[in-house]
This record gives C-alpha cells, sequence and structure tokens, in this order.
C-alpha cells in the first residue's frame, strides 16, 4: 500500500513558498551582475600560441617557503579557472599559503588553426617550454609539477619522457586506467569511429563535451540542481557561486582534433598507458621511467575518473616514493568544498616541503 | 524596471488564480466542477512570459531551466491530487496514478494526462537534440519524424540503386545522404525507446520506494523520483548495450554530417571556393612546419647553451667570489638537458 500523506493545504503552502522563493530571486539573479572567476593576482611570463603561462603573485611580505616552484598543468576540458574560482575556495592560493610558488598552463580555446595540434606539441612542445621557461628563470634543472584530471595524464606523459625535468609529482584525479569497470565515460566511447567523429568536425566543439558530461547524471545535473538552486535564490552570494559555478560548467573550450583522436584512442580505447604502448612523438610512455617521488590524489566519490582509475597508478610508477591520498569528496568538490581547502593543499604543500 | 515587476503584481496575481484553482479542486471533490488540467503551470507560463522580456539575455537561458524544472517539480504532486481528488482512499488513487504513468511510456496519445510526467524522462534526449543542433544545419528534431519500418526497408532499396549517366557521382552522393539520414533516424528512435523503458522501470522503483516511506511533501516526492530516476539510469548506462547505441547514435550523426559535408565540399569546389578538405590540409602542413620550426629554435638554443658552457670552461679561473651569473647558473640536480639526451633513455 503507497502512504501518500500529502495535504492539499500543505501542497499549496509548498507551492507558495517554491513561487515566493522565485519571484525574489529573479531580482538577485538580475543585480548579480558579470560574473568574476580566478581571484588570486596573478602576471603572465610566458606566451606561445594561445598558451599563457601565469606565475601567482605571493601575498605581500610572504616568501615562498619552497624554492623549487611548482607548475600546474591543468586539463584541456574546461578552464583552470576553476582552482581560483572564488577567494573563499581557491586551490592556487591555499598552495600559495602552504608556501608554494605556484606557476599554472592555461591553453586557452583552441580554434579551427589549432586543430592539428597532437599530443606530442602540447607535451613535448608547450609544457616542455613552459617547463624549460620556469627551470632558467629559477637557475634549476628541474621543478615541482601538479596535473590535474587529464593534465595529470600530461603530466606522467611528460613525466616518463622527461624524468630528468621533474622533481616532485603531484596526480589529482587523475586517469591512469581508462577501463575501469565503473567508467561511464569510458564505457561510452567504447563504439565511437572516432577517425570519423574527428574527421567529420574536426576540433571537437564544447557543446559535445557538455552534453557528455550533463548526461553522466542527467537529472541531478539538468534537472534537480535548479530546484535546489531557487532554496537559496534569497541570498545575494550564493546565487553568485552558483552562477560561477554555472559558468565554469558551460565554459567548454573546443579540443584540438587530433589530439582529440589520440586521446580517445590509445588511452580510452586501447587503455596503452597501462600497457605502455602510447607512443608521443619520438617517445614511448613507460610510467616505470617516473622515479621521482609521486603524490596521487583522487576523490572517493568521482564519477568523471573513479577511484581505482587513479590508485592504478601506484604498481606502475618506478618511483619508491610513492604516496595516495584518498579525499572523500567528488570530482569537482575536491577543488571547491570547504573541507578540500582546509585537507588537500595542505596536504600538498606538507608532503612537496619535506622533499 | 521596478523590484516589484517582477513578482508583486503580475505573477502574485497568477498565483492567487492558481489558489482559487484549488478552491475549485476541493469544490470538485463535492462534483461541483471541473479545473484546469495544470494551472499551476499555466499561471507559471503567464508570469514567465510576462518578465523574460525584461531579463537579461545572458541569465535568460538559466532561469529558464529553473522555471522547467519547477513545472516537474509539482506536476507529479498535482497529478497525484487531482487523481484522487474525490476518492476516499488517496494511496489508492495514488497508485492508480502510477500505474497510469507506466502506461504512458507504453503509448503516448495526444491526450494522454501524464503525458509531461513522462517527457521528464526526455531530458537526456533533449540534451542530445541541443547539442546535434548546435553541430547540424538542420534542427535536431528535423530527422525525428522521418519514416521508419516498412518505409525505410523500401526507401533503402530505392536509394541502393546505382546512378546512371552524366550525373551518376551526385546521385550517389545524394543516395548516401539520404541513406544516412534514415540510419540517423533509426539510430535516435532505438536510443528513445531505450529512455521510454527506462522510464517505466523508474515508475515501478518508485512505487516501490514510496511504499516503505510516508510521502508529506511535493519536494519529498520529486527528490524521490530523481532518485529513482538517476539509480536506474547509472545501472542501464554503464551496460554494453547502451555503449553501442549510444555509439551509434554518435557513428549516425557523424555519417550524415560528414555526407552533408561531401555535397557542400563539392558545391564550394566547382565556385573554385576553398574546401574544408583544403583546409584541413593546410592547417596539417602548417602545423608540421610550425613544429620543425620550434624544434629548430630549441636546437639553436641548446647549441648556444652549450657553447656559452665551453666558453666558460676554457676561461682561465678567477680569483673572485662567484658572481650572481655563476650562482644563477647552478643547477640543483645534476642531469644532461637537452632534448637528444632525453630521448637516448626512453
Amino acid at each position: 500500500m503507497i502512504n501518500f500523506q500529502i495535504r492539499p493545504d500543505k501542497l499549496a503552502e509548498e507551492m507558495a513558498d517554491y513561487s515566493r522563493k522565485l519571484g525574489h530571486g529573479i531580482e538577485n539573479l538580475i543585480d548579480a551582475g558579470e560574473i568574476d572567476t580566478g581571484v588570486t593576482a596573478r602576471t603572465a611570463v610566458y606566451k606561445e600560441d594561445k598558451l599563457v603561462l601565469y606565475r601567482y603573485d605571493r601575498p605581500k611580505g610572504s616568501k615562498a617557503s619552497n624554492e623549487t616552484p611548482l607548475l600546474i598543468v591543468y586539463a584541456l576540458v574546461n578552464r583552470p579557472y576553476m582552482t581560483d574560482i572564488q577567494e573563499d575556495r581557491s586551490t592556487i592560493r591555499g598552495l600559495l599559503e602552504a608556501g608554494q610558488d605556484v606557476y599554472l598552463v592555461d591553453w586557452g580555446y583552441p580554434d579551427s588553426s589549432d586543430y592539428a595540434l597532437t599530443m606530442d606539441d602540447y607535451i613535448n612542445g608547450y609544457i616542455d617550454r613552459c617547463v624549460d621557461h620556469i627551470c632558467e628563470q629559477h637557475g634549476l634543472d628541474s621543478i615541482n609539477v601538479l596535473g590535474i584530471c587529464q593534465g595529470g595524464t600530461f603530466s606522467l606523459c611528460y613525466s616518463s619522457m622527461h624524468p630528468d625535468k621533474v622533481r616532485n609529482l603531484v596526480t589529482m584525479v587523475t586517469p591512469v586506467d581508462f577501463q575501469t569497470p565503473d567508467n561511464l565515460l569510458s564505457s561510452w566511447v567504447q563504439h565511437i569511429d572516432i577517425d570519423l567523429l574527428v574527421d567529420t568536425i574536426g576540433n571537437i566543439p564544447g557543446e559535445l563535451l557538455n552534453w557528455t558530461f550533463l548526461s553522466l547524471k542527467p537529472f541531478s545535473l539538468t534537472g534537480q540542481k535548479y530546484i535546489n538552486m531557487v532554496d537559496v535564490l534569497d541570498d545575494p552570494k550564493k546565487v553568485k557561486n552558483f552562477l560561477r559555478m554555472e559558468k565554469w560548467i558551460f565554459d567548454s573550450p573546443d579540443q584540438a582534433g587530433e589530439t582529440f583522436r589520440q586521446f580517445i584512442k590509445d588511452f580510452y580505447q586501447q587503455n596503452a598507458l597501462i600497457a605502455g604502448e602510447v607512443e608521443i612523438g619520438e617517445h614511448v610512455v613507460d610510467l616505470g621511467n617516473i622515479t621521482c617521488p609521486v603524490l596521487n590524489i583522487y576523490a572517493q566519490q568521482d564519477h568523471l575518473v573513479p577511484p581505482d582509475a587513479s590508485t592504478a597508478l601506484g604498481g606502475l610508477v618506478g618511483s619508491d616514493d610513492y604516496t595516495e591520498l584518498a579525499f572523500p569528496g567528488g570530482h569537482i568538490g575536491i577543488y571547491v568544498s570547504g573541507r578540500a581547502q582546509k585537507e588537500v593543499t595542505p596536504a600538498i604543500g606538507e608532503w612537496l616541503n619535506k622533499r | 524596471m521596478t523590484k516589484n515587476a517582477f513578482w508583486n503584481d503580475d505573477w502574485m496575481s497568477t498565483q492567487r488564480q492558481y489558489w482559487e484553482q484549488w478552491n475549485n479542486m476541493q469544490q470538485q471533490a463535492l462534483g461541483v466542477k471541473q479545473p484546469p488540467a495544470n494551472p499551476w503551470e499555466q499561471s507559471m507560463e503567464h508570469w514567465w512570459s510576462a518578465v523574460q522580456g525584461a531579463m537579461p539575455a545572458a541569465k535568460q537561458d538559466f532561469f529558464s531551466k529553473m522555471m522547467d524544472q519547477g513545472k516537474n517539480y509539482f506536476q507529479m504532486a498535482e497529478q497525484a491530487m487531482q487523481a484522487a481528488n474525490g476518492q476516499e482512499n488517496v494511496s489508492e488513487a495514488w497508485a492508480k496514478m502510477l500505474s497510469g504513468l507506466t502506461e504512458s511510456f507504453h503509448q503516448k496519445p495526444a491526450n494522454d494526462p501524464f503525458k509531461q510526467a513522462t517527457a521528464f524522462w526526455e531530458m537526456p534526449l533533449d540534451n542530445w537534440n541541443r547539442m546535434a543542433s548546435a553541430m547540424s544545419p538542420l534542427p535536431g528534431d528535423t530527422l525525428r519524424g522521418m519514416p521508419h519500418g516498412d518505409v525505410k526497408e523500401h526507401l533503402d532499396r530505392i536509394l541502393g540503386t546505382p546512378g546512371l549517366g552524366y550525373t551518376r557521382e551526385t546521385q550517389t552522393q545524394y543516395q548516401r545522404l539520404m541513406q544516412a539520414a534514415m540510419e540517423y533516424q533509426e539510430a535516435m528512435a532505438e536510443y528513445s525507446l531505450f529512455f521510454s523503458s527506462m522510464g517505466e522501470k523508474s515508475v515501478k522503483l518508485l512505487q516501490k520506494k514510496i511504499g516503505d516511506t510516508p510521502v508529506e511533501s511535493a519536494r519529498q516526492l520529486y527528490d524521490t523520483w530523481i532518485g529513482c530516476c538517476e539509480e536506474l539510469y547509472a545501472e542501464d548506462v554503464i551496460s554494453e548495450n547502451y555503449s553501442k547505441l549510444h555509439g551509434r547514435l554518435v557513428n549516425a550523426l557523424m555519417e550524415l554530417k560528414s555526407r552533408w559535408g561531401e555535397i557542400m565540399n563539392e558545391s564550394l569546389s566547382t565556385m573554385n571556393i576553398p574546401t574544408r578538405d583544403d583546409l584541413r590540409t593546410l592547417q596539417i602542413r602548417m602545423q608540421e612546419q610550425r613544429r620543425e620550426n620550434k624544434k629548430l629554435v630549441s636546437e639553436v638554443a641548446a647549441l648556444r647553451h652549450e657553447i656559452r658552457k665551453m666558453q666558460a670552461e676554457s676561461k682561465p679561473v678567477s680569483k673572485k667570489p662567484a658572481t650572481k651569473t655563476v650562482k644563477k647558473a647552478t643547477r640543483k640536480k645534476a642531469a644532461p638537458r637537452t632534448r637528444k639526451a632525453t630521448a637516448a633513455r626512453t
């Protein structure tokens, strides 16, 4: 027997409440103005094509306690301001406070002229030249690298191909084994003809990626989220924070066609990284070449990169100093949640400072 | 625009009308008259159409999403209440409503009272259509109404007929385009069917879940419904079957676009306008050259560095303390840095 106890007067009250919040909230929505992202002051120190390498300014009067700079390599998917999205939710700020000298690669927005950029161009070209630039500026042979998501995979490839230039490697929510049974994204691309896709549309539009990510949880991400939003519409600060996140979610750069082709075919469809069979330029990527200390951070409720996809790294790197850090949250929460600010960035800083 | 313009007047007035409709509904329990099908939704639509013109374009899409979900939010509760109207046993009426909903996933007549609740399960499809529209010269739903089944088989035979005469190539291109369009339509139909069967299962799961816990608010009902949908969706879309459906849909759309592009290229060529294929060749050649240039620049820099190093080593050792320049050149880790040396190791 179904236990249905909604009374008409209660339902009417709920509707009135919802209507009132929606009506009031529209004012806050309009007054929200421009949505700013990226809160920490920074300086562009190197530019090449659409790439910009930023160095983040330290808080006045403070000095980096770690003399080895840290380069953050973000994914090509979505924009890197997720790491610095608002004053009280900033991985960048947390790292600065933890004594790191922070650099970040901003890939920009590829257009059709970037179609033929390959993984070789990105990793052995752009990343390598950014590392060289930082090394040159600091008079060092090697620096610390922090790779995020796909940027983590790129960082692993880079560290394998240029082990002498990476002093310590931190990977965050980074896929390594691309075919764990719970990997929805992987399952979905297995029967897609990637050559046909790339040959037909060239660069992969951001809309296609948005659709894919929203399809992971369509009812929550395209439905329930907006109902929940009504509950906070009367708080201008929360409205602004919500809109900031909304902007990031839909701010998806197109993907350079040739890089997308190799990334999906070799990594997702062939799972060639764990087999040591990925070829990038003149190199074969062997994770066993990575002998520097490695800190691998993953999110326990990650629906994009399942924990097992990340922890596979442990058995593959050649390092004797391998550490894992499990964060009780999701793929985005690991950067923006209050808990992440207290736990993740201080842990990275502490780990790096010891090495 | 005044602050009151958005809600105090128009909308609250329509909301008042809505409460009156609810009163009517209660009266209907006494057999007085029939209320409109979805009064709350109607009032919301009315309000939204009045205010959306004054809203900045950038915010309209966001607010539309909230409006759409607001409608979904109350839809089930509203329908349940209507189903229960006049019934002595509300729970039995509710069970009847859920049965009706299940039935809706099998057939959707135009006057189906549960049409909108079942449309909730079209959200993944709707997302696909938006994306496909953004990538296509045709609206995303253009191909949804195309013939299939026996008609498709018949058309397949016709379209399979070899082209003849001077325009043979063109005929073949258009035949392939039509075949690709039909394949896409069929893939889309198969994809839709998958979601409709999933929707049916979600109603059964909802029945099971609310059988255990008393439902006391529309929000609780909505959240439970979302939870059921996500739970089933997560189970089904990880399957090999779904992976194949998904692949077929994407491949079919790409095949269609590819055929369309082929015809476009042909037309552009006849007008002596560069085609996408021409551009692609140039993009690849240009990137190859840029790659070579960057490699050469890097090698020249490395050679200069080596020369400076050799020159420094050949100078007599100074008795002065190390200069700032020398200090800067000090490396913390002694490791070769040239690309050649790295390549040899990997």
